[in-house]
């Protein structure tokens, strides 16, 4: 049963590989500088494929509200009035926003697959990192105006160091827990939608004295490395709004639309999220019996470790070249 | 069984995920620019150069400020928008100077301009620069002269208001100027047929002819 479920694993992570080169060789990934070369590293991919109806809606829905957004903050500029509108705007461009761009939601929502966390916790995992990544847009904005102005530092540069930081941290974070799921460290959690019996054969796999709560501290642990890996790369959006709202003396103005931001983005990936525990969970449950259960259950925690070290690579390289 | 069952759902897992992070490269333009062009005729009334003037929004310009007001006064002097220069002049260029110009189908080369001025007025960073052909462009009677103004990568928004953002001098006969936008409900429907080749070919690698907004000249 061992053998089998290594092969399984080997299996999925060749899949998986295969699919990110595939993926890494046909996608115009965000290439390291834009065609102004001033402002972040980012290109926008013109829709195509199957999905290309849906990712045009989204891209048309994210630009509306961009416009209506920055149009919101010309007007505070003017009269100083209305700051709950523009909250309200961001707020629904955040929810756009992140069913587009981002490593976010694909990170987390992988994260949800490697470990056995309720999906309650995912939802916080998902805010907290949202919430991190309009703090660092904001600590960016500030120091660049007050500390580094003059200096010759472009913003664009630090969005750059700042996004492969996160994307090292992300590779870091999957190499991680690709170990634990693979040596058998942490992947017996037992939840209260798991009351499965430890009868069965584990092979060589052996457990430590206390498994649950190694594995509770471990997972809070690696839960907390989800958070700051992708909470380091700054919000996007956010940065183009503050530098505007920031030069303009609208302080206030700036950071409500960054978190209300946030929450929207929060939103979309504490959705993401969900869908994937809900996913694995009924995976498990096609599983059949405990045993094969089981079998299903590691496998899927094995691809979902897989995947944010995969994911990790990706956007590494792609921000890299 | 089991191990149909676990690969199954994990590659239904995967897929899922994946998609996710396809989606992930998708973004939307940040910059807006607000584009005016100059058609510029020789005594023939020959097309011999284009004249860009691009208008940045306020919000996009308040990152060019930020990243190029060296003494943080709050504006850019002549100094600081020569730096803007030479960092657009050749990102730009690299990308064709966000220019197309098409004659009965084919593709007419032109000059590239050794420098994108830069000024900026009233909180907006202003772009121009000319554009001159090799050869001056014969378009009596052609009505296949067109012009785009689009940036390859859509990281900028290019946008052409109506026909009053486009201005024909020199001399020669009057020109009808037609601006024809995308169908993108046409596009997108028919966006599954595109195919790898069509990509590699060099001549689509961009935006390709369909997606961009064409300025049609028909001089008589």
């Amino acid at each position: 049963m061992h053998l089998k479920i290594s092969a399984l694993s080997a299996a999925c992570t060749v899949f998986l590989l295969l699919i990110a080169a595939l993926l890494l060789a046909s996608t115009d990934f965000a290439a390291a500088q834009n065609s102004l070369g001033i402002g972040r590293p980012e290109q926008a991919i013109k829709p195509e494929g199957p999905f290309a109806s849906i990712l045009f809606w989204i891209q048309q829905k994210q630009q509306d509200f961009y416009q209506l957004m920055t149009g919101e903050l010309k007007e505070i500029r003017a009269d100083g009035k209305h700051v709950w509108l523009l909250a309200g705007l961001s707020f629904l461009y955040g929810i756009f926003h992140a069913a587009g761009p981002g490593h976010g939601k694909a990170v987390i929502s992988s994260f949800m697959l490697a470990n056995e966390v309720a999906a309650r916790r995912g939802i916080a995992l998902a805010f907290a990192s949202a919430f991190l990544q309009a703090i660092s847009a904001i600590l960016m904005i500030v120091v660049l105006l007050f500390f580094l102005r003059g200096l010759g530092i472009r913003q664009g540069d630090v969005t750059r160091w700042l996004e492969i930081s996160s994307y090292g941290a992300v590779t870091a974070l999957g190499a991680w827990l690709l170990f634990t799921k693979i040596t058998g460290r942490g992947s017996h959690c037992h939840g209260p939608n798991h009351n499965h019996s430890h009868d069965h054969d584990h092979g060589n796999h052996s457990h430590a004295p206390d498994p649950s709560m190694l594995e509770g501290e471990l997972s809070l642990r690696q839960a907390w490395g989800a958070i700051l890996a992708v909470g380091l790369r700054p919000c996007s959006g956010a940065i183009i709004v503050l530098t505007f709202a920031f030069l303009n003396g609208l302080y206030v103005a700036g950071i409500a639309s960054t978190f209300a931001m946030a929450a929207g983005t929060g939103i979309t990936v504490a959705t993401l999220a969900a869908l994937a525990v809900w996913s694995k969970d009924i995976a498990i449950s096609l599983g059949g019996s405990t045993g094969r259960a089981e079998n299903v259950h590691r496998v899927i925690e094995i691809a979902g470790a897989a995947m944010v070290f995969v994911l990790g690579l990706l956007f590494l390289s792609a921000s890299l070249y | 069984m089991t191990a149909t069952n676990g690969l199954a759902s994990s590659i239904m897992l995967a897929a899922t995920g994946l998609v996710m992070s396809c989606v992930g490269a998708l973004a939307h333009p940040h910059v807006f620019v607000e584009a005016n062009l100059e058609v510029l005729r020789n005594d023939a009334g020959a097309v011999t150069e284009l004249r860009h003037v691009w208008r940045f929004d306020e919000i996009f310009s308040a990152t060019v400020l930020l990243d190029f007001d060296g003494n943080a006064d709050g504006n850019l002097d002549s100094a600081e928008l020569d730096e803007v220069s030479k960092i657009v002049t050749e990102s730009i260029g690299e990308s064709g100077f966000f220019t197309s110009v098409r004659k009965d189908g084919l593709t007419i080369p032109f000059i590239p301009t050794d420098a994108i001025m830069v000024d900026f007025i009233d909180n907006q960073a202003i772009m121009f620069f000319a554009l001159k052909f090799e050869e001056p462009i014969d378009v009596l009677n052609k009505e296949n002269f067109k012009i785009s103004v689009s940036d390859p990568s859509y990281y900028v928004a290019m946008e052409i208001i109506d026909e009053t953002a486009i201005q024909i001098t020199g001399e020669g006969t009057a020109c009808d100027v037609t601006i024809t936008r995308p169908d993108f409900d046409l596009l997108l429907s028919s966006a599954t047929t595109l195919t790898e080749e069509f990509f590699a070919d060099p001549e689509n690698a961009d935006l390709g002819d369909d997606w961009k907004t064409w300025i049609g000249l028909e001089c008589i």
